[in-house]
């Protein structure tokens, strides 16, 4: 009986002193962390780090001191305890949203290329405690970051339209999606998305992105037609100003524009033989170049081209610039001017041409 | 005494009377208390040097604080004093005087032995001597357990056996690894696997891990991170780790057996200036590296996720066996426990971390080869094998390390038995002037067993010989004993002289097993020890020695004879020789007496 009710003084000893020691490891834990956050807030990085080190020993299962610990190691560069300390935080919850994301950054940064996008995906699909939308968007803008930088951008591609199926209704974050589809070689898809945009709003941002696209696929009326509804709606803004003008110039031009008569497409295609004439003769006298006889039998010809209307000679026209075009671009080491509306026109025909 | 309280008395004794619980299991209920109560006592002395560690070191962060310089000879000093005037029993590491309570003093540890080991202990370790907790973790529930076993009067068979009950219990609440507990007093306390205890030992380990627990929760030792699968070519890093593991812990055995000599020569006052002078040395090292103080578990878990370069490792390993060395020889109260994992896991990480920079194949984590690195100079020091590589496996829960730290810890233990055969532990020993066994010592000693002293088998006669025929056979063996075949299966034995006077009774004509009575004679295997034959002799003179897979097949037979040849022992009386001054005599063991592990016995 005696050794029964000493075990349980003991016990009773054993539980107050224990519960002694745990609040005064739980408010020196609390106190370091604090103070490891207010060092950070001062850029006092390294300092930081200390402090977090310090609330992590008094709490060694803390995740919410292990992750501050890890991610002031990353800030000073500490990269390889900082992975350790991630790892283990991703073993004890393998959602969790900002592990996986900074693993991934880690993982980025040494050129895993395979972890990097599985931790990517992991924090792009895990858990977040704050902001997850956002979180999660900017984790997908991350990894879209990466897999760009590592030329990959089919997978980039990918990605954007994942997101683009996945967001909520946010017309600046879409406009966002489609340029960026359009920078990475998708305009097609960059078109669906500002289409899908506007068809819920009015957006000058995703008129003139959808006047990028059809600019882009060499379907320079509807270009036209969206560049202008942009400008209506901004009527400051120069770049659509300046793009619009531009493919004002390439439309006026384009003898392929539907609903032409056979007038205004055969007077088109003499324009179009004229302009490319003088862009070989500017080239060839720029060079010096004696010009081969294939050459100047071509020059000869399209300047017989009659200012009377043959209209049966159309095709005969767009065929003979495409080929002053093509003579330039052997001939000349400089390429053309960037919005240079003649070379658009001829590349568009050239596509259509079978 | 009231009728109801003579009544309640009454119950209760009809009460356990009803139980009727055998003595085996009295021991096992035994053992259980003992674990808990042990898992209090470690539960308590864990928080004691935590207390006494933050109120007299405060953080490690920042470098050159003052206080780090004093504290450890601060804590030396009044340790010293408890363990020199008050406490006397309490001195040592605790593992060589729980060894000596089962060997010499019939399990008794004196209680006062719990009391100053745990106030030295936590005085020297919290204020930052470089010694650990759980070998004094292991004296104290030695101690608490002897003490249940006095107020429980169990009988002197149990109680010797009761100090290494509670020394599992101890280490494995210390720990908080209860396999690690069961395996370190089997090969080290004990000495070897004795089925009467191993039950009451995991009994007290489970018990006291489960107090532990209950207390500070589950979490291990050490946060592991994540271990990479192990490459073959990663093997040859960890045999390297295991090589420089065994160097070392050789080299640090050398020294402590060195240091130890020279400062038990010193002037008796000096006792209480060692300690001061070993925690200064520790407190001006901890200046620069305040990681080498205490027990350094959180150092460990820093190494284990990277926090370190491969330089500071390998110099941190080195200080802290330093500093170990100097504060263990000094005599200030604590265990070596705690310091071995510290400098194999620092000196395995710096190996690691080094090859990680130069190694031509890819490699794991630093981490890992901390992990696998503080298993080495632990085995190479204690030369418990089995007990290091399962702390590790506990320690980690990860079973990727198990064959790195198998192969480790076995070059480390194989190299460190080489260099220095005699054990850590059995050498502190014996420089006290007690001869106690080891583990180590039993798997050096070759066994004998009964195919290394039997004789061939002859053509033994059956039952169904007569008597002339059986004395015309065997008188040209040349033996006293025979065996016979019984006619159900079996083998008896008959004796020469009693062959000679049934002829001489003119029996001469009759069966064997109608004139004797042919008892059934035990059967033994080859493979069996020769001290188990030994005690069949004693009532058989003859054993048949059969084959286990055909009991009836005779492959050769055992006498008393050729027990003695096979032990060298010459034929004839075996006469004493008289006991002179050279002879070592170990005083006998009272229930009053304790080794106070300075040589010295002293009254309780």
């Amino acid at each position: 009986m005696a050794v029964v009710f000493t075990m349980a003084a003991m016990f009773a000893l054993t539980t107050l002193v224990a519960n002694t020691y745990r609040a005064q490891r739980r408010a020196r834990a609390e106190a370091h962390f604090a103070k490891g956050n207010v060092l950070l807030r001062e850029s006092e990085n390294h300092k930081a780090v200390s402090e977090f080190r310090e609330a992590l020993a008094y709490s060694h299962d803390s995740f919410q001191y292990r992750l501050a610990l890890a991610l002031a190691l990353i800030k000073v560069g500490d990269l390889g305890e900082a992975q350790a300390h991630l790892s283990e935080l991703q073993e004890s919850d393998p959602t969790s949203g900002i592990v996986n994301l900074k693993l991934a950054q880690l993982a980025a940064r040494r050129g895993d290329f395979q972890q990097a996008v599985t931790y990517y995906h992991r924090a792009i699909y895990g858990q977040w405690t704050s902001q997850p939308e956002q979180n999660r968007i900017q984790a997908r803008f991350d990894l879209i970051a990466f897999l760009v930088g590592r030329k990959a951008k089919k997978e980039a591609i990918g990605e954007l339209l994942q997101m683009a199926g996945e967001v909520p209704d946010d017309p600046p974050l879409k406009d966002r999606i489609g340029n960026m589809l359009l920078e990475y070689g998708a305009p097609a898809n960059a078109a669906d998305i500002f289409q899908d945009v506007l068809s819920e709003h009015v957006d000058a941002g995703a008129y003139f992105g959808l006047g990028q696209a059809n600019f882009a696929q060499a379907d320079y009326t509807a270009a036209q037609h969206a560049f202008r509804r942009a400008l209506h709606m901004q009527p400051d803004n120069q770049e659509i100003r300046q793009r619009l003008a531009l493919t004002d110039q390439i439309v006026a031009l384009d003898p392929t524009v539907a609903r032409l008569s056979s007038a205004e497409r055969y007077d088109r295609s003499r324009q179009l033989v004229s302009k490319a004439l003088a862009a070989l003769e500017r080239c060839a006298g720029a060079e010096g170049e004696v010009l081969p006889d294939t050459f100047s039998s071509l020059m000869a010809e399209a300047r017989k081209a009659s200012p009377r209307r043959r209209e049966g000679e159309t095709p005969h026209l767009i065929s003979l610039a495409e080929q002053l075009w093509q003579a330039r671009a052997k001939l000349c080491a400089s390429p053309p001017q960037k919005d240079e509306p003649l070379a658009f026109v001829l590349a568009k025909i050239a596509k259509q041409t079978p | 005494m009231t009728d109801a309280g003579t009544q309640l008395k009454r119950s209760y004794a009809t009460w356990l009377d009803w139980l009727t619980i055998s003595e085996t299991q009295r021991f096992l209920i035994l053992s259980i208390f003992i674990g808990i109560f042990a898992g209090l006592m470690v539960v308590c002395f864990h928080i004691a040097i935590e207390f006494i560690s933050w109120y007299s070191l405060g953080s490690f962060t920042g470098r050159y604080n003052l206080v780090r310089l004093i504290a450890p000879a601060a804590g030396g000093l009044v340790a010293a004093f408890l363990v020199l005037r008050v406490f006397r029993a309490a001195q040592g590491s605790g593992v060589n005087q729980t060894k000596a309570a089962l060997y010499i003093y019939d399990g008794h540890v004196p209680f006062s032995t719990v009391l100053g080991k745990f106030l030295a202990c936590s005085t020297a370790i919290g204020s930052g001597n470089s010694l650990g907790p759980e070998d004094p973790a292991l004296q104290m529930g030695a101690g608490v357990a002897s003490l249940l076993g006095r107020i429980f009067h169990l009988p002197r068979e149990n109680m010797r056996l009761i100090a290494p009950v509670g020394a599992a219990a101890g280490i494995a609440a210390a720990f908080n690894t209860p396999i690690t507990g069961v395996l370190f007093v089997m090969e080290e306390v004990v000495a070897g696997w004795s089925a009467a205890v191993v039950g009451s030992i995991v009994l007290a380990a489970v018990s006291a891990v489960v107090v532990v627990r209950w207390f500070l929760g589950n979490e291990p030792l050490f946060r592991v991170p994540h271990l990479e699968n192990v490459s073959p070519s990663d093997l040859i890093v960890y045999a390297a780790i295991g090589i420089a593991g065994g160097l070392l812990s050789a080299l640090f055995i050398h020294l402590v057996e060195r240091l130890h000599e020279r400062v038990e020569h010193l002037p008796s006052w000096t006792k209480y200036a060692r300690p001061v002078a070993a925690g200064l040395v520790v407190g001006i090292v901890g200046l620069w590296f305040p990681e080498v103080m205490g027990a350094g578990y959180g150092t460990i878990d820093n190494a284990l996720h990277n926090r370190f370069l491969w330089d500071t490792l390998l110099a941190l390993g080195l200080l802290k066996m330093m500093v170990t060395l100097f504060c263990f020889s000094a005599g200030t109260p604590g265990g070596m426990f705690a310091p071995t994992l510290f400098t194999g896991a620092m000196v395995g990480g710096g190996l690691g971390a080094l090859a990680l920079r130069y190694w031509p194949f890819p490699g794991g984590s630093t981490g890992a080869y901390v992990l696998v690195g503080m298993g080495t100079f632990f085995a190479g020091v204690f030369r418990a094998p089995m007990t290091s590589i399962f702390m590790v496996f506990e320690v980690s829960a990860s079973y990727v390390i198990i064959l790195p730290v198998m192969i480790a810890n076995t070059v480390a233990y194989f190299i460190s038995r080489s260099l220095h055969p005699v054990p850590f532990f059995t050498m502190l020993a014996r420089q006290e002037g007690v001869d106690l066994p080891s583990a180590e010592e039993r798997r050096t000693t070759a066994i004998l067993r009964v195919e290394d002293a039997m004789r061939s088998p002859e053509t033994v006669p059956s039952g169904g010989t007569t008597v002339a025929d059986a004395l015309a056979y065997l008188q040209k063996l040349g033996q006293e004993w025979f065996l016979v075949s019984r006619e159900y299966k079996g083998w008896s034995y008959i004796r020469l002289p009693e062959l000679e006077a049934a002829v001489q009774a003119g029996k001469q004509e009759q069966t064997l097993r109608n004139v004797f009575p042919l008892p059934l004679a035990p059967r033994i295997y080859p493979d069996l020890a020769l001290d188990t034959a030994l005690r069949l002799l004693g009532s058989c003179p003859i054993l048949p020695v059969t084959n286990r897979a055909h009991p009836d097949q005779l492959v050769g037979s055992l006498t008393l004879e050729d027990v003695h040849k096979a032990y060298g022992i010459a034929p004839g009386p075996i006469s004493p020789e008289p006991v002179g001054a050279d002879s070592e005599i170990i005083p006998a063991s009272g229930a009053r007496e304790a080794y106070t592990g300075d040589g010295e016995f002293r009254e309780s």
